[in-house]
């Protein structure tokens, strides 16, 4: 089966594949994560709020999001944002977003829902006891949130929160309906142009593998480590 | 949740393939999304309305923290 097989093409292609491809899909994966957590835990704490509209809308647009599959949400976002632009601005023609752009945003908002119900968890997780002892204490809600139960939620999170990242790492992947080239498009674009399908799609199969399996193992043993510490 | 939702997407992709294969075969991109998403959404809402009441009933009384 390797008879024919061009090492050289991956060789030759590796600077271009590791340095244009494997940065964006690294950059788009870490930013998502930063703003993925970020809107996620806002998203959760609407969900569980007193407020009859903060959580309908939190339950609505997480349960819209999950509902979706990610390919059609990079879609209609590419493709209707620029409408939806010239529309609440008055332009006489749809305003220009970038793909890197849009789908940093798409990623970050799709990213969110996931991220909230995994943090949701985590708020849920913590016994009622630790909550009504703050507030015992004097604490007010944001008080409460910020260093006693969010701070806990975290920790007993953690590991749901890497892999989640690790899956999302992945479905980067999925920016191939923008062109853009990202490691798995970098692949592609090599393997079209030297027709060596074979060689180039199992060489990112392979550093896709690698790489998340290493973070896999990572996580596992970080889980281990802090499965004593409740 | 979060394994099981996943695997429904994955059954699901063969969907988005087709949508995909009518858009190559027609040009008529955005009736076939629309089709897709729609579809999507009516038979995950269901997942969706089932999963809460999972959620509600094998909650531990007494012990959650939030609402």
């Amino acid at each position: 089966m390797f008879a024919n097989f061009d090492f050289d093409v991956i060789r030759r292609s590796l600077t271009y594949l590791f340095f244009d491809g494997m940065t964006f899909t690294l950059t788009l994966t870490s930013l998502a994560t930063c703003g993925g957590i970020i809107f996620g835990t806002l998203l959760a704490m609407m969900r569980l709020s007193g407020f009859w509209l903060l959580s309908r809308f939190a339950g609505l647009y997480v349960d819209l999001m999950r509902s979706l599959p990610l390919v059609l949400v990079i879609f209609w976002f590419y493709f209707l944002v620029p409408y939806i632009g010239q529309w609440l601005t008055g332009a006489s023609r749809p305003i220009r977003v970038g793909a890197f752009a849009s789908s940093l945003v798409t990623f970050t908002l799709f990213e969110a829902a996931y991220f909230s119900e995994i943090m949701r968890a985590g708020i849920q997780s913590i016994s009622r006891g630790q909550p009504a002892a703050a507030q015992a204490l004097g604490l007010t809600y944001g008080q409460t949130m910020r260093y006693v139960v969010l701070p806990q939620a975290f920790r007993n999170m953690l590991p749901v929160l890497l892999t989640q990242t690790i899956v999302l790492f992945q479905d980067t992947s999925l920016v191939y309906v923008l062109s853009i080239p990202d490691f798995l498009g970098a692949a592609s674009k090599v393997a079209q142009r030297d027709g060596r399908l074979v060689e180039m799609y199992l060489f990112a199969a392979l550093v896709y593998f690698v790489i998340s399996c290493v973070a896999s193992f990572g996580v596992r043993r970080l889980q281990a480590r802090l499965a004593f510490a409740r | 949740m979060l394994v099981a939702e996943r695997r429904a997407s994955e059954l699901h992709s063969a969907m988005t393939a087709e949508a995909r294969a009518m858009q190559e075969f027609s040009f008529q991109v955005f009736e076939a999304f629309t089709a897709a998403t729609v579809l999507y959404l009516l038979i995950n809402i269901v997942v969706v309305i089932v999963m809460r009441f999972v959620e509600r009933g094998v909650a531990v009384p007494g012990y959650i923290t939030g609402k």
